[in-house]
């Protein structure tokens, strides 16, 4: 979205910025019911960078900064599996009323689809002849009260068959 | 047996702070929070700062306590048990859905068993509670239902991390259960609080949780050596 701004002293000149943050309404179309849209919302809130605007006290002007980091997240909505969750990079984030139960068996599903999106993507890339490989994605699940208190856990596949063993030199 | 308890008090640049424990009203005057399908937000800043210095209701949407970022878009956001308790007890507090319609006391409690299905024992437990000038915040943090303070958290830490349960339940009665949420509690220096709160057979009208009847159960570690040790001193 597009958006004009005055600078202060100056009638005449005008600057443009391009405002990327997500709004209630990005989560609400694509969320089940209201209260997956606030959970949503609100971990949206609590995950993204501060504020970006900045002032040129030499010049007297305002302008902004894009929001880069914001503009990466991505309200989900897993109609299968009946899942929300937020996505940035290779970081998944599903929200959970403290009230509500668990279900980590949509956890483990969800993580087996995106794995799976992972590993075409991969072979994508080695079709086109790229080394890059994006990794595994993390997932977190995201507990939140009625007073934007959350508390974040990540969930693991168990442990690694592989872990070193330190032995001490006698 | 009563149990004795001590409230422990934090070490604080402004002790002799003045402590109001409820909103006075006063005037006529009355808060504005709307319903956000999580929670009641109070958008106007001073009324945010009002409801939190009388009485620490609520949490700000940027800080750990009250509203305190400095940023003008932090809002106050209300838990439902205190919001409800503000509206339909105090009568303070005009509640405004998506809609713009004021919710009454039916429509909140309806949306709030939506979000927690045992709203009304949480809002019999606050109402106890708040009848002994406990300050309530969430107990999320600890895997409670509720943490109560002699006063305000910034004064005062919290006494006990409290657990609501129907009679009917037991799951906090089974040892694995009970041991790990002592223990947890035990680690920051709190006690358990079990109320069990047999609910009002219908609940139509804020009167109607007259009805209600709440039991209180805590829970300490008993340590027989230092019990012992005390004993001989």
């Amino acid at each position: 979205m597009v958006r004009q701004y005055p600078i202060a002293g100056c009638s005449q000149t005008v600057m443009y910025s391009l405002d990327f943050q997500l709004e209630l309404n990005d989560f609400t179309t694509v969320s089940p019911d209201d209260l997956t849209a606030a959970l949503g919302f609100q971990i949206y809130n609590d995950l993204k960078n501060g504020n970006s605007s900045i002032f040129n006290s030499q010049f007297n002007i305002y302008y902004y900064a894009l929001e880069e980091e914001s503009a990466e997240f991505q309200p989900n909505y897993d109609p299968n599996l009946k899942v929300f969750y937020l996505m940035k990079n290779d970081d998944v984030y599903i929200p959970v009323l403290h009230t509500k139960a668990i279900d980590f068996r949509i956890v483990k599903s969800l993580h087996k689809k995106l794995k799976k999106r992972c590993v075409l993507n991969v072979m994508k890339i080695i079709f086109m002849f790229l080394t890059t490989l994006f990794p595994i994605s993390n997932i977190f699940l995201a507990v939140v009260d009625n007073t934007a208190n959350i508390l974040y856990y990540q969930m693991s596949e168990g442990l690694s068959e592989n872990q070193s063993t330190k032995t001490a030199v006698k | 047996m009563q149990f004795t308890f001590e409230c422990k008090r934090k070490r604080c640049f402004n002790k002799n702070a003045n402590f109001t424990p409820l909103p006075s009203g006063q005037d006529g005057e009355r808060y504005k929070g709307r319903f956000t399908g999580l929670s009641v937000e109070i958008v106007d800043p001073e009324q945010a700062k009002s409801l939190h210095d009388n009485g620490c209701f609520g949490k700000g949407s940027k800080s750990r306590g009250g509203p305190a970022s400095g940023d003008e878009n932090e809002t106050l956001f209300l838990g439902m048990e205190e919001s409800c308790f503000l509206a339909h007890y105090l009568n303070v507090l005009d509640i405004t859905n998506s809609a713009g319609y004021l919710m009454d006391f039916c429509m909140f409690v309806e949306v709030a068993k939506e979000h927690n299905e045992k709203f009304v024992e949480n809002l019999a437990s606050y109402v106890y509670l708040k009848s002994k000038n406990w300050v309530i915040k969430s107990g999320i943090k600890f895997g409670g239902d509720f943490l109560i303070y002699k006063q305000s958290p910034r004064l005062y830490h919290a006494s006990f991390l409290v657990i609501v349960q129907k009679p009917g339940d037991t799951d906090h009665y089974q040892s694995k259960n009970l041991k790990g949420v002592q223990r947890v509690a035990e680690t920051s220096d709190k006690d358990v609080l079990l109320l069990t709160v047999q609910p009002p057979k219908k609940i139509s009208s804020s009167r109607d949780l007259q009805e209600a009847t709440v039991t209180e159960t805590i829970v300490r570690r008993f340590n027989y050596l230092t019990f012992v040790q005390s004993k001989q001193q």
